[in-house]
């Protein structure tokens, strides 16, 4: 199965810049996501994505460019935790409008503390074992995790399985605060 | 039959179809599997809580025009450095200048004893183009090994509904076409929040970015590193007609029609002798002598503000729009083109495919 039998168009019959971003804007903000847990922040990351990918790649789309989008989010949203300043100016700001009783949708499942506590162990996770859980937990299957991160599928599991401890392990040990 | 792997395991919480009957069968009946699986979907449901995040609102549409914002934002710095510009290089510049603003807040003549903390020493009112070689720009030592650069206030387009909440936004009358071309798409509206960026100088990184690179740099001077300068700019709106047409090469990528406005960027220092720093800035490895005698040369520095125009992609030109000069800048050989101007205490800058004549027709038309 490849990434163009998943029910979406065929890369092949996007002809624009315009209709690949309306195609897969939603997936490139689900895997950013899965890593900041904020909806405004991924479309955030998203944006530069597609920024890059602009300025990258003009006209001249690879054949299949999900690949390159998909990776670009999750280590651009990475990359946003990994700024102190950043990720501390957000998480005030998430703290604001849970007070408000209004969380981002992002936010819904674990607690707050949870959440700021998450971000920080993904940044502390490699960056393949990051990725990886983000994409497993946007939905993709294992083979097309294998084609994002160029991997062959028969790995996935395992390495899905080893990423899942390292990131528990990291909860478990994360300092407070 | 051999015990079934972690992996495999793992993949049959997901895909048990992808996982061969045989394996299937056996884990249904042995014990030491069951056991391990058992403590896979353990550790695969606790991951699944903290990773959820369920799908919130998306616009694509919306996504798409502020996408197209962006896109036209980078370009006006293209434009200016002849070469797609980086996020950092937009972050300072706005948009137009790049590292020759910091050359020019440099050699800015102070008005009154500068020694003050915190005095004004630039405030734009004209641009002026500087002719760089090729590789002239991408020669000079980067903002960011000088010191150190704090951001304050937000870098990025938000886009608005229209002109009411644009206004409101930025919290000033919005100036707008008197007349424009029939058949123009309808506009776009964004807005750029007020930041202030500064950049602490500092000996000790320009050293370790020297060591690094294996170069030799001149000693900062004492009374220079540890100097602050800030920078001010925005809140500015971008208004956007249409959207650039896809196909085109990127470096020709422009809407019809862009226009922005913004209170003119001030620039603040809190201390060192600033004839030092500019001496000290233009005889760092990088700056032509050429160079440095066309920054020099500016009659008013502190009120003037250069923008870099390589010579092999860019043509330039001083244009009247009434009362005020602009700078006419056009890519070689395409048809995008703007013009960038200040009035009062605003810059304004027009810019598209339109052609020249009518993108200086509706800058003169601006009200």
């Amino acid at each position: 199965m490849s990434l163009e039998e998943t029910g979406r168009p065929s890369i092949r019959q996007v002809r624009t810049f315009d209709e690949l971003f309306l195609m897969e804007w939603p997936r490139v903000v689900r895997v950013a996501r899965q890593i900041t847990h904020s909806q405004s922040w991924s479309e955030e990351v998203a944006q530069e994505v597609f920024l890059a990918f602009y300025r990258h790649f003009g006209a001249d789309f690879p054949e299949r460019p999900g690949p390159w989008l998909y990776r670009a989010a999750a280590h651009g949203a990475l990359n946003e935790l990994r700024g102190e300043g950043r990720r501390r100016v957000r998480e005030e700001r998430d703290a604001r409008v849970w007070d408000r009783g209004a969380p981002d949708p992002g936010d819904l499942v674990a607690t707050r503390e949870e959440i700021a506590e998450l971000r920080r162990s993904l940044t502390r996770l490699k960056q393949g074992e990051a990725t990886l859980l983000a994409l497993r937990y946007s939905g993709f299957s294992y083979n097309e995790i294998a084609q994002t991160m160029g991997l062959p599928v028969g790995q996935i599991g395992t390495r899905l399985r080893r990423a899942e401890l390292r990131l528990r392990k990291e909860m478990d040990h994360a300092p407070r605060g | 039959m051999r015990h079934a792997d972690d992996g495999t395991l793992r993949r049959m919480l997901d895909e048990e179809w992808a996982v061969r009957a045989g394996v299937r069968r056996h884990v249904a009946e042995c014990g030491h599997c069951l056991e391990r699986l058992g403590l896979i979907r353990d550790a695969e449901r606790d991951a699944r809580r903290l990773m959820e995040a369920p799908d919130g609102h998306l616009d694509a549409g919306q996504a798409l025009a502020r996408q197209r914002l962006l896109q036209a934002e980078t370009w006006g710095a293209a434009i200016a450095l002849g070469q797609p510009p980086t996020r950092g290089r937009l972050r300072w510049a706005t948009g137009l200048a790049g590292f020759l603003t910091l050359l020019v807040l440099l050699a800015a003549t102070p008005v009154g004893g500068y020694a003050r903390n915190l005095l004004l020493i630039f405030e734009p009112r004209q641009f002026t183009a500087v002719p760089v070689a090729p590789g002239q720009v991408r020669s000079l030592i980067g903002l960011q090994n000088l010191g150190t650069m704090q951001d304050k206030g937000s870098s990025r387009l938000t886009a608005e509904a229209d002109l009411a909440a644009a206004q409101a936004a930025v919290g000033f009358r919005i100036a707008t076409p008197a007349a424009l071309p029939h058949g123009l798409p309808a506009p776009s509206y964004a807005v750029l929040a007020q930041a202030t960026q500064s950049l602490t100088l500092d000996q000790r990184k320009l050293a370790s970015y020297a060591a690094k690179h294996h170069i030799s740099l001149p000693p900062m001077p004492k009374n220079i590193s540890g100097s602050i300068l800030h920078v001010t700019t925005g809140p500015a709106v971008v208004i956007s007609y249409g959207a650039a047409a896809a196909q085109l090469p990127r470096s020709q990528r422009m809407p019809p029609l862009v226009l922005a406005e913004a209170p003119v960027p001030k620039v603040f220092s809190t201390g060192a002798k600033v004839a030092e720093i500019e001496d000290y800035v233009l005889s760092l490895p990088g700056v032509s002598p050429e160079l440095s005698a066309e920054i020099r040369d500016i009659t008013d520095p502190t009120r003037t503000m250069p923008i870099p125009v390589p010579m092999a992609q860019v043509t330039s030109a001083t244009v009247t729009l009434g009362a005020a000069n602009g700078l006419w800048l056009q890519a070689k050989g395409q048809a995008a083109g703007g013009v960038v101007w200040t009035s009062g205490d605003r810059v304004y800058a027009v810019a598209g495919t339109l052609g020249k004549a009518e993108i200086l027709s509706i800058a003169s038309g601006l009200r």
